[in-house]
């Protein structure tokens, strides 16, 4: 399989990605367009990125292998928007196999199609839902969060919520606290069970 | 203890338990330095290498390896994933009984023509609640054997305002007993605690707002935060 672009490789993450020791592969590319986007690289032309093939990748992380075993670790694909790549996560786990936990950081604004397949190869999800009110999300991501909300109701049915986990920011000027509570109860009427509320902090650079 | 010097001394303790489990006579001593740390040095790395190799070495002789208590083969790590069967979706049918009506519609909002998942959808007769359901992924409602009469239909979701509207619920005039009905929910206002918010150093969207001669901190009242023109 072709190599495609990343925009960085981070191993030893103990506790971050859910459970275990953790390597962080993230990828070049996303279809959301954040004000305060976590990862700018991901948006800019890939030249400075590093490429990596399905192959490539699990023979460079590969030297992890036992503490991914060790401690239900394995490993984590964010970038960037990991959903676009479905082929080469689908390539990856047949080169890792099954023993190592493979994890998903996903704004599930893909097609449905791309969360079937990934349903099929990743073990957990974790989805920054950024917020519930749509018109809140389309100020922020300049998109709509319909997708995103179809999306996670057939992973809640398909995957159960012990394996999705839903982080709800607090993200400055687009939404507040009673915003970010009411999500909050959106997606507990919905089964949602492991639910992240943190805050997006803005860095000077990204004004 | 410093970030890095953290992981080291978790993956060398993770090292130190496989060695164990293993019977694997490997050295690994504390480690003194002193500097900044990433969790890892060629050190560590030759470590754990070593175990890598050995506990193969050891898997392809038929030794089975002891990994965080647990058995595992480190010759073979492929299996196959299996597949679950999808459940086929339900069926819904609309409500043909005679004496019965359905009412069904799609709630939006007014700004980019959205639909609202979750919206409350409240039936009412005589100021008295029937029945409440919420929006589907669609915005989409309906509410199932209701009797003929006149209802109240109240529409609620955070941060909008609540649309109502009164509807004679009877047999459609061609001769179906499905009446649809849309919502459209405007904005409500922006929901402040009730004393005003103070803004400290806020970054340039609020700063055009400022007087170029208030002091650093500037007192907002909820009206004036509601004009704040979207980013």
């Amino acid at each position: 399989m072709d190599s495609v672009p990343f925009i960085g490789v981070s191993r030893h993450r103990i506790g971050i990605d859910g459970v275990g020791v953790t390597t962080l592969a993230a990828f070049h590319g996303c279809p959301l367009r954040c004000k305060y986007c976590l990862n700018p690289a991901s948006l800019r032309p890939p030249r400075d990125c590093g490429v990596f093939s399905p192959e490539t990748l699990y023979e460079y992380v590969r030297i992890d292998n036992l503490y991914f075993l060790a401690t239900g670790g394995g490993i984590c694909f964010g970038g960037g928007e990991p959903l676009l790549r479905i082929d080469f996560l689908s390539r990856f786990r047949e080169l890792c196999g099954s023993a190592w936990r493979l994890t998903a950081e996903t704004s599930l604004s893909v097609s449905r199609q791309s969360v079937v397949q990934a349903a099929e190869v990743i073990d957990d999800f974790i989805v920054d839902i950024k917020d519930f009110n749509p018109e809140i999300y389309k100020a922020y991501t300049g998109r709509s969060n319909k997708r995103v909300l179809a999306n996670l109701q057939w992973l809640l049915k398909k995957k159960g919520a012990e394996h999705i986990i839903v982080r709800v920011p607090l993200i400055p000027h687009f939404n507040t606290d009673v915003d970010r509570d009411r999500t909050v109860a959106m997606l507990k009427d919905w089964g949602v069970t492991r639910i992240d509320r943190f805050n997006y902090i803005i860095r000077n650079d990204s004004e | 203890m410093e970030y890095g010097k953290q992981v080291c001394s978790h993956l060398k303790e993770i090292r130190r338990q496989i060695a164990k489990d293993n019977d694997i006579a490997l050295d690994i001593p504390e480690c003194t330095y002193q500097g900044e740390c990433s969790g890892t040095c060629p050190r560590c790395e030759m470590e754990l290498q070593i175990l890598e190799k050995e506990l193969t070495r050891r898997s392809l002789l038929g030794k089975a390896a002891m990994i965080a208590g647990v058995t595992v083969s480190l010759a073979t790590c492929q299996n196959a994933m299996a597949q679950e069967p999808v459940s086929p979706q339900k069926q819904q049918t609309e409500q043909t009984d005679t004496n019965v009506f359905s009412l069904k519609g799609i709630v939006k909002e007014s700004k980019w023509q959205e639909p609202l998942v979750g919206a409350k959808v409240i039936l009412k007769k005589d100021g008295q609640m029937i029945k409440t359901v919420r929006t589907g992924i669609d915005g989409d409602y309906i509410i199932r054997n209701i009797k003929k009469g006149i209802y109240e239909i109240v529409v609620g979701y955070p941060s909008y305002k609540d649309a109502k509207t009164e509807l004679d619920i009877e047999r459609n005039p061609d001769g179906t007993w499905v009446k649809v009905f849309d919502f459209i929910l405007e904005r409500g206002p922006v929901l402040v605690q009730p004393s005003d918010v103070i803004i400290r150093g806020m970054p340039s969207p609020v700063a055009r707002f400022l007087d170029k001669d208030a002091p650093s901190g500037q007192t907002f009242t909820s009206d004036q935060i509601e004009h704040f023109p979207t980013p």
